[in-house]
């Protein structure tokens, strides 16, 4: 047992430091070194990947949502936040899309954790997918003085053109 | 709750905080710790081990950091965060809390199955098969299926979710609400069911008390297995047996429990250093020892007369006066006490007489012819009184740290007036034999209010402890102030004369109380006792050994007790009875709750003496003492006792027209004679009490 116990205590200490140090055994999908996944993967929640939020849902748009997209007459810019190990970015990333094939008013942009993680911090954006609005002068859409997002995929149609509605 | 345990959830509590600090805008998820608690709650501030394990694990890496972070806390701690720190473990304790409310609701006996302790461990391997599956999953479907069935997250991260956005279903939330509420099914009908069967963290955390230098230790020696520390622990392990368990979590709850302190945490490093928290104690259980008596406890068999019980006290300082008798300067009373700078001293004639302190007044002879004649009390002039401004303007001079009782001492000591009385020879030679520990309060508004007469009494003894309160002081509010100067002896009111004769006969009625009655435990009664109120209360019990069976007797003479009665209203349990006589006749039916009940209506009584005319070894006669004590200490000394053997004073019983025994006579009118209840004995208390209700 003594043995073991002087093992296990060395070990642990190596395993920690070679962490901190960056040793990287394996492909790196996340910059950095494995503190710093660590808090890439624990700030930025990839909600369907903890089962929060639907991991299928249809992109056609709803007839209802074509004839109030149809009504939209000023220009909208909608910020898509996504990042590259969340399996329903590309879902939300293709609703938008048709989004702006509908309405030609309305345009976006995919911002990526990967490249431009600042933006993340400026909106205070936590969770993936996220959706957030700016009008013709580019200010922010918001909602009781915060940024008004839009999480998730669930029922992502109704809440962005909800959201849409309000840019006017 | 016990005091650990107290701790225990105030660092859950607090931890549970700390790990969720986000309303405050703190984010550290750089850092992980073992514990329970969903980086994807918006409060979150550390990240999961779990979660990141399945990410690094999924993304094809090693996940070093965390397991490194998790090993260097297991080989210093083990699995303590389990039990101190983890959210889901303190959620599954609150579960426990409401559970053991109903259960005492219901007051069932909390029954164990056999089998399921005879059953094979196999909750490690249930643990470990978890932890296996969740690394399996997330690198087969490169996905984090843990976290979209995990219950923390439901209640952490699902719950916030659901109400910011608004409710969506979808089929994990389905399964992951069932597991929650199967989960806390389970946690009713078996406790921490999550940390023993489930917790991937656990797996990892279970083995690590093996080998981690944070140990458990039992000390063997007096343990006779009460099997407590089985029945308190959460997760049902055999403590005593298998003390560094992989299921244990460290809560202390075993520790907390233990009635005997005979397990704690200590240090193993490496299993080279030892650092046992019983080593240093052992030495205690030998001094123990002497005080247990030599026959425990059959009811009914008879107490040893030998002081052996109790260890021969270190050689007391013999007074000064009869070294000088051995020399050759015949003083038989300590006539020459003088006072050298407020300090007492003892010294023949002539050297009194060098130092220049002021000799008594006679001369050697004189006293001598005196004794002859048969006449020897003389009284010292008083000197010029002392002004008690500034007496008042010195004590502020005293640093404040010293306690209030110091400082009543020495400002006693001090400003004393040393206006003396020379006590009858007689006196003086039993006072000087007197063995037994007297405690003699006086409370006065200033120290040339004590009289003269009892100084002298209690200049004469070694035995007597003396107490100077002042009436304004704080401590003095328990005693009673109707009529100041007053002296409580052996926390009794003294309701006589300051006259010498009277006050000698108060002291040898007291000592004849402590000389005939003794301290009974009844142990089976303090099995499991958390409170230990006599400890608390009393520093005799302190050096009284508290043993599982049987019965204790200790004799008071022997514990140097006083028989103030504190001991008898602070046990709840009725685990502390006094008995007169030599025998051990136990009473099963004994019970002073109503008594205890009724502490205002008995503490305004007036001062009262009350002769309890009783036979040794009687069950009825031990039961009307046991009242009478409960009574004094709950009147606040102000209904003293004097105890009258009916064997050896027919006498008195005749002359006062006794009919039955035990009785409590006052006078002819108030007196209660024959069997007592508490019921007779409160009827009497409101006869003598102010109360007419």
């Amino acid at each position: 047992m003594k043995i073991v116990s002087i093992i296990a205590f060395i070990m642990a200490f190596v395993l920690l430091i070679s962490g901190i140090y960056g040793l990287n055994i394996g492909p790196v999908s996340l910059e950095g070194r494995q503190y710093q996944q660590a808090n890439q993967i624990g700030s930025y929640i990839c909600l369907s990947c903890i089962g929060l939020t639907g991991s299928t849902v249809s992109h056609t748009l709803t007839d209802d949502t074509i004839n109030r997209l149809k009504k939209i007459d000023y220009p909208v810019k909608i910020w898509v936040f996504t990042s590259n190990d969340c399996p329903t970015c590309p879902d939300a990333k293709a609703i938008i899309l048709n989004f702006t094939v509908e309405n030609p008013n309305i345009s976006f942009e995919e911002i990526k954790l990967e490249t431009q993680g600042q933006f993340f911090d400026t909106y205070a954006v936590s969770e993936l997918p996220s959706v957030i609005f700016f009008n013709k002068d580019g200010i922010v859409l918001r909602k009781d003085n915060f940024v008004h997002k839009v999480v998730g995929i669930d029922k992502l149609q109704e809440r962005v053109i909800e959201a849409i509605e309000m840019v006017s | 709750m016990g005091k650990i345990k107290r701790i225990r959830t105030i660092s859950q509590s607090l931890s549970l905080i700390l790990i969720n600090l986000g309303f405050l805008g703190i984010f550290l998820k750089h850092l992980t710790v073992p514990a329970f608690n969903c980086y994807a709650c918006p409060w979150a501030t550390i990240s999961c081990p779990i979660g990141l394990l399945q990410n690094f694990v999924m993304n094809g890496q090693v996940p070093t950091y965390v397991l490194g972070t998790m090993g260097a806390v297991f080989v210093f701690v083990g699995s303590a965060f389990c039990g101190w720190v983890c959210p889901f473990g303190f959620f599954q304790d609150a579960i426990d809390f409401v559970k053991n409310i109903f259960k005492r609701k219901d007051k069932k006996p909390r029954k164990k199955s056999q089998a399921k302790n005879n059953s094979k461990d196999f909750s490690l391997i249930s643990r470990l098969i978890v932890l296996v599956a969740t690394l399996v999953l997330a690198i087969r479907y490169v996905d984090t299926i843990f976290c979209k069935l995990c219950p923390i997250g439901t209640i952490e991260a699902t719950f916030p979710y659901q109400i910011a956005n608004g409710f969506s279903y979808n089929i994990w939330l389905g399964a992951r609400i069932g597991i929650l509420i199967f989960l806390i099914i389970m946690f009713f009908l078996i406790s921490r069911f999550w940390c023993r069967y489930l917790c991937p963290i656990g797996a990892l955390a279970g083995p690590s008390n093996k080998i981690s230098l944070l140990k458990l230790y039992h000390n063997g020696d007096n343990c006779n297995g009460c099997n407590i520390c089985k029945d308190v622990c959460p997760l049902d392990i055999d403590v005593v047996k298998d003390l560094n368990s992989t299921r244990c979590t460290r809560c202390a709850d075993c520790v907390d429990k233990c009635p005997k302190g005979h397990l704690a945490f200590g240090l193993d490093i490496f299993g080279l250093v030892a650092i046992s928290p019983f080593k240093k104690k052992k030495p205690k259980v030998v001094e123990k020892k002497l005080v247990t008596p030599s026959t425990e406890g059959i009811p009914g068999a008879e107490t040893p007369k030998d002081s052996e019980a109790i260890p021969p006290e270190e050689e007391v300082d013999v007074l000064d006066e009869f070294k000088y008798r051995e020399k050759g300067t015949l003083v038989e009373r300590p006539a020459y006490m003088g006072f050298k700078k407020g300090e007492r001293v003892y010294l023949p004639y002539e050297e009194v007489k060098k130092i220049g302190v002021r000799p008594p007044k006679t001369s050697l002879s004189v006293l001598l012819k005196q004794y002859s004649e048969g006449r020897l009390a003389e009284d010292y002039d008083t000197p010029e009184a002392f002004v008690e401004e500034k007496i008042e303007e010195k004590l502020k001079d005293v640093p404040k740290s010293i306690p209030k009782e110091e400082v009543d001492r020495k400002h006693f000591e001090k400003f004393r007036i040393p206006k003396r009385t020379e006590l009858h020879l007689e006196h003086l030679k039993y006072l000087q034999e007197l063995d037994v520990p007297m405690d003699v309060k006086a409370i006065a508004n200033n120290s040339n209010e004590v009289p003269a007469v009892l100084l002298a009494i209690v200049d004469a003894s070694d035995k007597i402890n003396f107490e100077y309160i002042n009436a304004r002081d704080k401590r003095a509010e328990w005693y009673y102030q109707d009529n100041l100067p007053s002296v409580y002896i052996n926390g009794k009111y003294y309701n006589g004369s300051f006259s010498e004769d009277e006050l000698i006969y108060k002291i040898k009625t007291e000592r004849y109380i402590i000389e005939n009655v003794s301290l009974i435990i009844d142990y089976t009664k303090c099995i499991g006792c958390n409170a230990q109120s006599c400890k608390k209360s009393c520093d005799i019990f302190k050096k009284i050994p508290i043993l599982d069976e049987g019965y204790g007797v200790y004799p008071l003479s022997n514990i140097g007790c006083s028989l103030c009665g504190k001991c008898i209203i602070e046990c709840d349990r009725g685990g502390v009875s006094f008995i007169f006589g030599e025998k051990l006749v136990t009473d099963p039916n004994f019970s002073i709750e109503m008594i205890k009940k009724n502490n205002e209506l008995i503490s305004t009584i007036y001062p009262e003496t009350v002769l309890l005319f009783l036979e040794k070894n009687k069950k009825h006669s031990n039961r009307a003492l046991n009242f009478t004590i409960a009574l004094s200490y709950l009147s606040h000394g102000k209904l003293s006792y004097q105890i009258v053997d009916v064997a050896k004073n027919q006498e008195a019983v005749l002359k006062r027209k006794i009919g039955a025994i035990p009785c409590f006579w006052v006078s002819d009118n108030v007196q209660i004679a024959g069997m007592v209840s508490e019921a007779s004995i409160l009827a009497f208390i409101r006869k003598i009490s102010k109360w007419k209700g």
